[in-house]
C-alpha cells in the first residue's frame, strides 16, 4: 500500500540533492585554477596552437563556465557522464569496469564483517565478562585501530611472502587469465563457464584484502551486536519465553536476535556503502584495479568528469542503501508504517 | 544449565568462518609454457592503438607485438638498423626519403606487410590527430612506388626524420585489418576512424608477439607470434602485470610469481644483489630532470642576472645528489643533451664551487644572496620525493646565502603554471619522442617553443646555436655545433640538468639475455627463460 509511493517519495527526494553535489563539485573544480587542456593534449602538442584550439573546441572548454555546467546537467539527465579527460572513454564505461572488482571485494568484507563479528558478538553477549568477551573485544579493537596499509603489508609478509599460505596482490593468479566478462565479479563469473580453478583463485585472493577491508566495519558490526544483545536479554520478553521453557538457543536466536537486526540492518547498509566507496588504501595494497585507484588517479589529475562520475556514483549508493535500510525496518518492525 | 548448548553451535559457526578464510591449499599451477610475467605501470597505459598512445608502458607493448622500418640499437643510440626496412635513400635537397622494404615480412593474420601497409599507418596517425600525430607532421605526402618501395616526401628538410620513423608511434599496422575494424587514414580520421576499440585489445602487426588482452589498470597478455618472419621468439608469451608497490612487488618475484620486475625502487637494491636467485640490471633512460631558471626581468626577478643563475648553479651539491639522494644509479649529464645522444659532452657542465659562487653573487650585486621560490609538482624530481629533493637545493642555496623557498604544487597546477609563465625557480623533467638532439635543442633555446618559452628565455646565442645544429645535415659538423651549443647552454645558466636516472630492474636468474633499452625498456624477442 504505502510502501510504493514511500520509495518513490524518497527517489524523488534525492534528485534536488543530487544536483546540489554535482553543483558543489562543479563550482570547486573551477576554483582550482587548472586549465584541463594540460591534461588532454599531450605535452608536446601544447605548442600546437592549432591542436589546442581544436581540443578546446572538442571538449566545449572554450564555453563559459556556466555553459559547460548545463551541458554536464543535460548530459547526466540522459544517463551520459561524459568523457574522462585522463583515458579518453566514457565514464560510464570505466565505471562500469572497476565497480564489480570493488563491489565483489565489498561484498566479500561484509559477509566476513557478518558472518564473524554478528556470532561473536551474540557469544560475547550473552556470555557477558567471559574470557570470550574480553578477548573478541580486545582483537577486534586492535584489528580496527590498526592502519590497513600496515596490517596488509604485514600479512602480505607473513602469509604470503613467508609462508605462502595465502596468494598475493592482484584479483588472480598472474599466470591466470581472467574469465570471460558477464559479471565482472571473478568468482561469479568463473562459476558460470564452471571454471573450478579459477574461482578458487579467485576466491584465495579475496581473503587478505576482504580482511583488511572488512576489519573495520567487523568491529563495529561485533560491538553493536554484542550491545544489543545485552539490552535485549534483560527484557521481560526474554524472562517469558524463558519461563515458557524454551531453550536458551531459541530464546537468543529467535527472540532477542530478531530485535537486535534493527540497529544491526542500520549500520551494515553505511557500512556497505563505505566498503564500496572507501577502499581505495586496500586496493592500492593489493593492486586491485577498483573503483577507489580510479577515483583517486582522477582527482590527482583534476580529470572532471570522472570525478564527477565518480562522486554521483557513490553518492548513487548512499541513497540507495538509506531507501534499502529504511525498507527493511519495516519487514524487521511491524510498527514502522510508510505513510504520511 | 543454557550456556553450552548456545556456545557450541555459535562457536561451530565462528570455526567454520575461520576456516574458510584460511583454508589455503595452494592449487599448484604447474605451466608447461615458459613465458614471462612483467611487473610494470600498467595503470599507465590509457589505449594500445599506436596512432593514438602517447604514454609509457604502451611503448613496451607496441616493441613486442609491432615493428618500424629502423630500429635503434640497445647499445647506441646515434645507430640506425634495419628493421622492415632493409635500406633507405635520401635526396640531396633532404626532401624525399625512399625506403625500401623487406621481403618475407608478414602480418599476424598472414598478410604479406607491403608498401601500402606503410603509408596507410602514417597517414592515419597523421589525420587521426591525436596525442603522438605530431611524429607525422614532417610528412607532406607518401607514394606506394611498388609492393616494397615506398617514398616519403616532406615539407621541409628534416634531419631528425629518420630517429623520428624508428619510435612505435610509426609502427606499421595491418591495412587489411585495420580497415575491417573500422579504421581509416582519410583527412577526417580523427572523426570517422573506429579502430581504437579493436588495437586496445589485438595488435595488428608483424611483431614477435600478438597481443590478446588489455585489461585497464591490471594486466596486458600477449603470447608468441608462432610465425614471426625473423623465427619465433624463445620465450611463449608475456604478461605486463600492474604493481603500485615496489616492495610488495620484489616479494611476489622472490616467489616467482613475476619473472621480472620493472623500475625498482633504490633502497631495495641491496635486497636483490644479496639474492641468489635474483639479478639486477640497471638501464640508461634518456630524462632529464632540470632546474630552470627564467631570465626574464619581470618574471625572473634576481634570476635576470646571468651572474645570479650561474652562482645558483655553483652552489647545487650535484655530487651529493647522485651519491647522496640516488645511491649513485644516476648519470650526470651535459647541459640539456643526455649522456648517449650525438654531441653531447659531459664535460660541459657546472661541479659545485661555493667561492666561486660568492663571487658572481658580488658581482651580479648580491653579495648576501636574494630571495626567490623554487616551484616543483608533487611527482618527484630524478626519482627522489619532491620534499627530499627540493629540501636538499634548499639547503645547498642557503650556504651562500640565498634563501629559497618551496612551493610543492598538485602536478596538474604546476604544468598549468609553468604553461602559463609564472613560475621564475622551478624543478621539472623531460622526456624524449625520438633520439635526435633536437628533440632537446629546439625545446630548450627558443622564446617561442617548449620549456624555454615557459621560461620566457631570450638568450639568441643559444637559440642561433641549436637552429644552426639542428639543421646541418653534415654528422661531424653538426657534433662540433652542438658542442658550442651545450658551452653556450652552460654559460647562460637557464636550464641546468641535475640527474639522467637510470631504471632498475629486478629479473630472476631463469631470465636470459635482458636488455634495457632506453626507449622501448624491454626487447622480448632476444629474452630466454630457462627452467629452475
Amino acid at each position: 500500500m504505502g510502501l510504493p509511493r514511500y520509495i518513490l517519495r524518497r527517489l524523488l527526494l534525492a534528485i534536488p540533492m543530487l544536483f546540489g553535489i554535482t553543483l558543489v563539485l562543479f563550482i570547486l573544480y573551477n576554483l582550482t585554477q587548472v586549465d584541463p587542456i594540460v591534461m588532454i593534449v599531450g605535452e608536446r602538442q601544447l605548442n600546437n596552437p592549432q591542436i589546442v584550439d581544436a581540443a578546446r573546441e572538442q571538449w566545449g572548454l572554450n564555453r563559459p563556465a556556466w555553459e559547460q555546467y548545463l551541458t554536464y546537467i543535460g548530459n547526466y539527465l540522459h544517463g551520459d557522464l561524459g568523457m574522462s579527460f585522463l583515458t579518453h572513454r566514457s565514464v560510464i564505461d570505466d565505471l562500469r569496469l572497476y565497480l564489480p572488482a570493488t563491489a565483489e571485494l565489498g561484498v566479500v568484507a561484509l559477509l566476513f564483517a557478518i558472518g564473524i563479528g554478528v556470532p561473536a558478538g551474540i557469544l560475547a553477549g550473552v556470555r557477558r565478562g567471559s574470557l570470550f568477551d574480553r578477548v573478541a573485544w580486545a582483537v577486534s579493537l586492535l584489528n580496527a585501530s590498526l592502519p590497513p596499509f600496515w596490517t596488509g603489508l604485514i600479512l602480505l609478509f607473513f602469509l604470503y611472502y613467508h609462508l605462502g599460505l595465502l596468494p598475493g596482490p592482484g584479483r588472480l593468479d598472474p599466470r591466470m587469465t581472467a574469465p570471460p566478462t558477464v559479471t565482472g565479479l571473478y568468482m561469479m563469473d568463473s562459476l558460470i563457464v564452471g571454471n573450478w580453478t579459477t574461482f578458487w583463485s579467485a576466491l584465495r585472493h579475496l581473503i587478505l584484502p576482504a580482511f583488511i577491508l572488512g576489519s573495520f566495519t567487523l568491529a563495529i558490526v561485533m560491538r553493536v551486536t554484542r550491545a544489543a544483545i545485552i539490552d535485549e536479554m534483560h527484557n521481560e520478553y526474554i524472562r517469558t519465553a524463558r519461563s515458557k521453557g524454551l531453550s536458551e538457543r531459541k530464546v537468543v536466536i529467535s527472540h532477542a536476535l530478531r530485535n537486535v537486526l534493527i540497529p544491526l540492518v542500520t549500520i551494515l547498509g553505511l557500512a556497505f556503502a563505505g566498503l564500496l566507496s572507501g577502499a581505495v588504501m586496500t586496493e592500492t595494497i593489493f593492486d586491485w584495479p577498483g573503483i577507489g585507484t580510479y577515483l583517486v588517479k582522477a582527482a590527482s589529475a583534476l580529470d572532471y568528469p570522472a570525478i564527477q562520475g565518480g562522486t554521483l556514483l557513490i553518492a548513487i549508493i548512499y541513497i540507495l542503501m538509506n531507501l534499502v535500510v529504511d525498507v527493511l525496518y519495516g519487514f524487521l518492525d511491524p510498527r514502522v508504517r510508510y505513510e504520511h | 544449565m543454557r550456556k553450552p548448548l548456545l556456545g557450541k553451535h555459535l562457536l561451530l559457526v565462528l570455526v567454520l568462518f575461520l576456516l574458510i578464510a584460511l583454508l589455503s591449499i595452494s592449487i599448484a599451477s604447474a605451466q608447461a609454457d615458459n613465458s614471462v610475467i612483467v611487473a610494470a605501470d600498467v595503470q599507465d597505459i590509457i589505449t594500445l592503438d599506436p596512432a593514438r598512445a602517447y604514454e609509457v608502458t604502451n611503448l613496451t607493448v607496441f616493441h613486442a607485438v609491432y615493428e618500424t622500418l629502423i630500429n635503434v640499437p640497445a647499445d647506441d643510440l646515434t645507430a640506425l638498423d634495419p628493421g622492415l626496412a632493409t635500406s633507405w635513400d635520401v635526396s640531396d635537397d633532404g626532401l624525399t626519403y625512399t625506403f625500401h622494404l623487406r621481403d618475407g615480412a608478414t602480418f599476424s593474420s598472414g598478410n604479406p606487410m607491403t608498401a601500402e601497409d606503410v603509408r596507410f599507418s602514417w597517414m592515419r596517425l597523421k589525420n587521426i590527430k591525436g596525442n603522438p600525430s605530431f611524429y607525422a607532421d614532417a610528412i607532406d605526402s607518401i607514394t606506394v612506388v611498388d609492393d616494397l618501395t615506398l617514398e616519403v616526401t616532406l615539407s621541409a628538410p628534416t634531419p631528425a626524420f629518420l630517429s623520428i620513423v624508428t619510435v612505435p608511434a610509426m609502427s606499421v599496422t595491418d591495412s587489411a585489418v585495420v580497415k575491417e575494424h573500422g579504421g581509416t587514414d582519410a583527412a577526417d580520421a580523427d572523426t570517422i576512424d573506429a579502430a581504437q576499440d579493436y588495437l586496445d585489445q589485438n595488435s595488428a602487426g608483424t611483431g614477435p608477439f600478438i597481443l590478446t588482452s588489455w585489461t585497464p589498470n591490471t594486466e596486458a597478455t600477449m603470447v608468441r607470434n608462432d610465425s614471426y618472419w625473423a623465427g619465433p621468439a624463445k620465450i611463449s608469451g608475456v604478461t605486463l602485470a600492474q604493481v603500485n608497490d615496489s616492495t610488495t612487488a620484489l616479494q611476489q618475484l622472490q616467489r616467482g610469481d613475476f619473472d621480472i620486475v620493472d623500475n625498482l625502487e633504490k633502497d631495495l637494491t641491496d635486497q636483490v644483489t644479496a639474492d641468489s636467485n635474483l639479478k639486477l640490471e640497471q638501464g640508461k633512460s634518456l630524462n632529464i630532470s632540470y632546474l630552470a631558471m627564467s631570465p626574464n626581468v619581470t618574471l625572473g626577478g634576481p634570476l635576470a642576472s646571468q651572474a645570479a643563475r650561474q652562482a645558483v648553479a655553483y652552489a647545487i651539491d650535484y655530487q651529493g645528489i647522485a651519491d647522496g639522494l640516488l645511491l649513485g644509479y644516476t648519470d650526470r649529464p651535459a647541459a640539456m643533451l643526455p649522456i648517449g645522444i650525438q654531441g653531447s659532452d659531459p664535460s660541459i657542465r657546472y661541479e659545485r664551487d661555493l667561492d666561486m659562487s660568492r663571487q658572481l653573487l658580488t658581482e651580479a650585486g648580491m653579495p648576501d644572496g636574494f630571495d626567490v621560490t623554487l616551484s616543483l609538482g608533487q611527482g618527484g624530481v630524478c626519482g627522489i620525493p619532491s620534499e627530499t629533493i627540493s629540501a636538499k637545493l634548499q639547503n645547498d642555496l642557503a650556504e651562500v646565502g640565498i634563501n629559497a623557498t618551496i612551493d610543492i604544487m598538485q602536478s596538474s597546477n604546476f604544468l598549468t603554471a609553468y604553461r602559463s609563465q609564472e613560475l621564475p625557480m622551478l624543478l621539472s623533467t623531460w622526456s624524449p619522442d625520438y633520439l635526435d638532439a633536437t628533440m632537446w635543442s629546439d625545446y630548450f633555446s627558443s622564446i617561442d617553443v617548449g620549456p624555454a618559452h615557459r621560461m620566457m628565455m631570450d638568450v639568441p646565442e643559444v637559440a642561433t646555436l641549436a637552429q644552426q645544429a639542428g639543421a646541418e645535415t653534415d654528422q661531424s659538423t653538426r657534433t662540433a655545433l652542438y658542442q658550442q651549443y651545450q658551452q653556450a647552454q652552460k654559460d647562460a645558466a637557464v636550464f641546468v640538468p641535475l640527474c639522467q636516472n637510470r631504471i632498475l630492474v629486478a629479473a630472476s636468474s631463469q631470465i636470459q639475455n635482458l636488455v634495457f633499452h632506453p626507449v622501448y625498456f624491454f626487447d622480448f624477442y632476444a629474452m630466454d627463460k630457462t627452467s629452475s
